[in-house]
C-alpha cells in the first residue's frame, strides 16, 4: 500500500508577447489578415509532417481569404466615409 | 531595477485564492500600461499599476489601455487553465521606448486597487511614431497563453 499522499506541481505562468509598432501609417492589411489567421489556425511544431503541410496550406489559403476580406471591408468604408 | 523577464505577480496567485479576479468576458476589467526601463520593480513583487516611468506621448493615455478578454476564455485543457485577451493596438500614437507592460484589474477597489497580474517584458524598447503600438498576445492555447494556471 502506498501512503505517500498524490501531489501535483501546480503553478502560473505567463507566456510572451510581442510588439510591432509602425511609423507615420497603421499597419497594411497583410499584418491585420496575419493576426486573425494566426488567432483562428494553430499549427503545433510536433504534429506530424503530412498534417502540418497540409495544416500550413491551409492556413494560407485562409490568409488569402482574410484578407480580400478586410481590404474589401476598407474599400466599403471608405466608399462611404464623411470625414 | 529595470525589467528583466515575464512575471507572474505574487500578490496575483494569493488575489485568485481570495476570488477577486473574473477574466470571464464581461468579467472584471483588464487595462495594460507599457513603461520604459527606467521603471522599478517590474517584476514578481509588484503589487499593482503604477505611473512611475509609465511611457507618455500622443495616443496614450496614463493608465493605458483596456485589454478585452478573448471569446471564451477562460479555457481548460487537461490539468491546463487559461486565460487570452484580444491584441491591444495603440492607434495614430508617437510613443518611445517602452520596454514592458503591467496588466492589472482596473475593477479592484480593495484590498489593493488596480491589483496587477502580471509583468511583460518587451525584451527591447519599442517605438512607434505616427503610427500603431500593437502588443501581439500569444496564441491561444494551453502551451503560450498569456496566463496558465497549472
Amino acid at each position: 500500500m502506498n501512503d505517500q499522499p498524490w501531489t501535483e506541481a501546480a503553478g502560473a505562468i505567463v507566456g510572451a508577447v510581442t510588439v510591432s509598432t509602425t511609423s507615420n501609417g497603421g499597419h497594411p492589411p497583410e499584418f491585420w489578415a496575419q493576426r486573425v489567421v494566426d488567432r483562428l489556425i494553430y499549427v503545433g511544431d510536433q504534429a506530424p509532417q503530412p498534417i502540418r503541410d497540409q495544416a500550413h496550406a491551409y492556413r494560407d489559403q485562409m490568409f488569402q481569404i482574410v484578407l480580400a476580406g478586410i481590404r474589401q471591408a476598407l474599400a466599403s468604408d471608405r466608399a462611404y466615409r464623411k470625414d | 531595477m529595470a525589467f528583466g523577464g515575464n512575471f507572474v505577480c505574487s500578490s496575483f496567485k494569493q488575489d485568485l485564492l481570495a476570488a477577486r479576479h473574473n477574466f470571464q468576458v464581461g468579467g472584471n476589467t483588464f487595462k495594460m500600461a507599457l513603461y520604459t526601463n527606467a521603471a522599478t520593480g517590474m517584476d514578481a513583487t509588484r503589487t499593482a499599476y503604477t505611473s512611475g516611468s509609465e511611457v507618455a506621448g500622443t495616443g496614450y493615455t496614463a493608465g493605458g489601455m483596456v485589454i478585452v478578454q478573448q471569446a471564451g476564455t477562460p479555457n481548460l485543457t487537461g490539468t491546463i487553465a487559461w486565460v487570452d485577451f484580444v491584441d491591444a493596438t495603440w492607434t495614430a500614437a508617437t510613443i518611445s521606448l517602452a520596454r514592458g507592460a503591467v496588466i492589472y484589474n482596473d475593477t479592484l477597489t480593495t484590498p489593493v486597487a488596480d491589483a496587477s497580474v502580471c509583468v511583460l517584458d518587451f525584451g527591447a524598447d519599442k517605438s512607434s511614431s505616427s503610427g500603431d503600438f500593437t502588443v501581439v498576445f500569444p496564441t491561444n492555447d494551453s502551451t503560450n497563453a498569456i496566463i496558465r494556471i497549472a
